[in-house]
């Protein structure tokens, strides 16, 4: 396989709302790929758009009030919006699957966890009742739950909120899935639980070849899992680049703002940097650069007041939207889409 | 018991909040939410009380406060005895200590505006009689916590989860406590929004020298905020010293288990995994003996003769036969040191350092 081949490919994508008080640009022209058996984080705060970055993956976006407005969705080659509704429903649980932050509320709590994921085996392939338990069973106990054949027949209240986000993994596994898409898969566990279940989907991303889009705010979580990071703020990608080099080397005034506030530890300041202000409300985004009331080094000036910057590679594989980050006033416009970033870590994770 | 300081403006002593879950003719069923719990906070500081999710951190700061009915125990507010007092006397006490809630959009009430909601304590306590004073103080209060005097006439669901907890910290400082229970203050907002609350926090200790009971899963966080920190598992404190201590060197495996699960946000360092398996047994039926045992790496270590003096140290021989006992832990038979399977290890305080306390058998 190879490693500069994309599995996703998301171009200029825009996701609307039409709602009462004025159209929300929850997605507005977002564009980045996903390489075969990556990790692809995206990251940003609450509002930025990035969950309805994946659902429009899916296309799950609830509708009305919301609506794909532009974009191409290419998954394995496929464009996904040219879909029918029927074509769409094999791909979903198919070829792409998606688990999410709190798995109670998406196990039906009227259905045994077995009966679920059978569901899902039989929707999509054709296998005989017992067939399809036995792959249910096997699903479970490759997920790490203890004695999966008692577990098939419980329902979800009857599991803890870690054996539940397992379950979660082991349906969206069940049919062999090329792409997992995980939103905010650890935010509501305990931090034991939490890198339980991590470790479980770097495992099974190395076993099966998975490739991973990671939905998620916490910058830890993605130092510690992804390959590729692109960080999200109002609707648009601020910063796109392997892990490695966003991290040691960010050069977006947010990105380094995020970073800056992150109380890590074994390291004690007296205060922590901040922000100032808050993320500004989709119906009423400033002009120009949408970060540039809060920023530090764009609030006073003219350009970034009044003119938006768009994603440019200022560096090989590494792009941004700032006017005064370095190197963007020579770099040409950038498609981030054209080819993923080629960026793995080691067998070990690293 | 738990080292007392002698300034201290909270004391908690033997606390233990129970619930009933389910009752029988003879038999009553509990969840054990906070079993034996001692700690005292010194006038000004910050103590941080960290555990996961059933650990009983947040119905300590609700029992204190005497927001939940205490099994036994007690708790001294400045001297005075919380749960012997009748209600007429606890009045002027509750004005003393307040709390901070989790939940930003829960916590407040969304048909009152902002000057209703603050104004609520300025009322009851009897502490602004006209409601011009009432006007005014909320617009003192309102910037004091970073919002502008003109939000009084809003309601809640205008602001942001950010601006939503500035409120309650308002509330809160209305009027005019010396303790402040914090619920997870932060753990609700965003990253950015984080640090900008608590920066706050450590601005108003420090103008209106607070006393800060810091409720927290996030090590990182707590190692920012705290003087002193005390982690909980499963109703009991486990390990409780001052913060450079306690990060520094902690002694309970349970405490050791946290840090590693922390995830470091830097992609360059391989962080020393020693990852805890299973998961928090149910508070209804605690394990006997230690409560962290089945999921202790430090006990099967101490069978199989791994476990060292000291860090780094050479290892101990192998317990003898008669000092182990085997026990089915998820179904499959383990080996394990007698005495954490049988006796409740004390929070004690290590020989050498006594403000430093840990309950674990092995380590002493």
């Amino acid at each position: 396989m190879n490693d500069h081949e994309a599995i996703l490919t998301v171009r200029s994508l825009k996701t609307h709302f039409f709602t009462a008080d004025g159209v929300v640009k929850a997605v507005d022209g977002v564009s980045f790929a996903v390489g075969k058996r990556q990790t692809f984080a995206l990251v940003g705060e609450s509002g930025c758009g990035k969950s309805v970055t994946a659902l429009s993956v899916m296309r799950l976006v609830p509708h009305p009030p919301g609506k794909i407005v532009a974009g191409e969705i290419t998954l394995l080659g496929t464009n996904l919006l040219e879909l029918s509704e029927k074509e769409m429903r094999a791909v979903r649980g198919g070829q792409a699957a998606m688990i999410f932050q709190e798995p109670m509320t998406s196990l039906n709590p009227v259905f045994t966890i077995g009966n679920q994921i059978v569901e899902a085996i039989t929707l999509h392939q054709n296998l005989s009742a017992r067939t399809a338990k036995a792959r249910a069973i096997e699903m479970l106990s490759q997920v790490g739950i203890p004695d999966p054949a008692q577990r098939y027949k419980e329902y979800p209240h009857q599991l803890s909120g870690g054996m539940r986000q397992r379950a979660m993994i082991a349906m969206a596994l069940s049919c062999d899935p090329e792409l997992l898409i995980a939103d905010e898969p650890t935010t509501a566990l305990d931090v034991t639980i939490q890198a339980q279940i991590l470790e479980l989907l770097k495992r099974i991303q190395v076993r099966r070849g998975l490739s991973i889009l990671l939905i998620t705010h916490d910058l830890a979580v993605v130092a510690e899992t992804a390959d590729v990071v692109a960080v999200m703020y109002a609707s648009k990608l601020v910063e796109l680049a392997d892990v490695e080099r966003l991290f040691t080397n960010p050069v977006h005034p947010y990105t380094q703002g995020l970073f800056r506030s992150l109380p890590r530890l074994g390291e004690r300041k007296t205060r922590l940097e901040t922000i100032p202000g808050s993320v500004p409300s989709p119906l009423a985004f400033p002009p120009g650069c949408k970060f540039h009331p809060r920023c530090p080094v764009g609030c006073e000036l003219q350009r970034c007041r009044t003119a938006e910057p768009e994603l440019r590679e200022i560096a090989p594989k590494h792009y941004a939207a700032c006017w005064e980050c370095p190197g963007y006033a020579d770099a040409p416009p950038a498609d981030p889409a054209a080819e993923p970033i080629a960026y793995r870590r080691g067998a070990d994770g690293r | 018991m738990a080292a007392e300081a002698d300034n201290a403006l909270v004391v908690v002593r033997d606390l233990r909040t129970y619930f009933t879950v389910r009752s029988r003719l003879f038999k009553k069923l509990y969840v054990r939410a906070v079993d034996g719990v001692s700690f005292a906070i010194r006038a000004g500081q910050t103590l941080a009380l960290v555990g996961e999710s059933g650990s009983g951190k947040t119905t300590v700061g609700r029992t204190i406060l005497r927001l939940i009915p205490a099994t036994s125990g007690q708790v001294l507010f400045d001297g005075q005895d919380l749960f012997s007092l009748p209600p007429a006397a606890m009045r002027p006490l509750r004005r003393q200590m307040q709390i901070i809630f989790q939940d930003p959009f829960g916590s407040l009430n969304p048909r009152l505006t902002v000057e209703g909601i603050i104004a609520e304590p300025l009322k009851v306590h009897r502490i602004c009689r006209t409601r011009r004073q009432r006007r005014q103080r909320v617009a003192e209060l309102l910037q004091r916590v970073g919002l502008e005097p003109a939000h009084a006439r809003r309601y809640p669901h205008e602001f942001s989860g950010g601006q939503r907890q500035r409120i309650g910290i308002a509330r809160a400082l209305a009027s005019q406590p010396k303790f402040i229970v914090c619920d997870e203050p932060v753990s609700a907002l965003d990253v950015s929004i984080q640090a900008q609350i608590l920066n706050l926090l450590k601005d108003l200790q420090e103008e209106f020298e607070l006393t800060y009971l810091f409720i927290a899963h996030n090590l990182a966080v707590v190692e920012h905020f705290a003087d002193r920190v005390a982690v909980m598992y499963l109703g009991r404190i486990v390990e409780m010293a001052d913060r450079d201590e306690l990060y520094a060197n902690p002694m309970h495996p349970y405490t050791e288990s946290l840090f590693s699960a922390v995830p470091v946000p830097d992609p360059t360092r391989r962080p020393q995994r020693s990852r805890l398996e299973g998961e928090t047994p149910s508070p209804i039926n605690p394990p006997a003996g230690c409560p962290f045992h089945p999921r202790c790496p430090l006990a099967r270590m101490a069978v199989a003769g791994q476990l060292a003096y000291q860090r780094g140290g050479q290892p101990r021989p192998p317990l003898p036969a008669h000092e182990t006992c085997r026990v089915a832990i998820g179904g499959e038979p383990v080996r394990l040191p007698r005495k954490c399977v049988e006796q409740v290890p004390e929070l004690l305080p290590m020989p050498d350092r006594p403000d430093h306390l840990h309950a674990c058998h092995l380590r002493r």
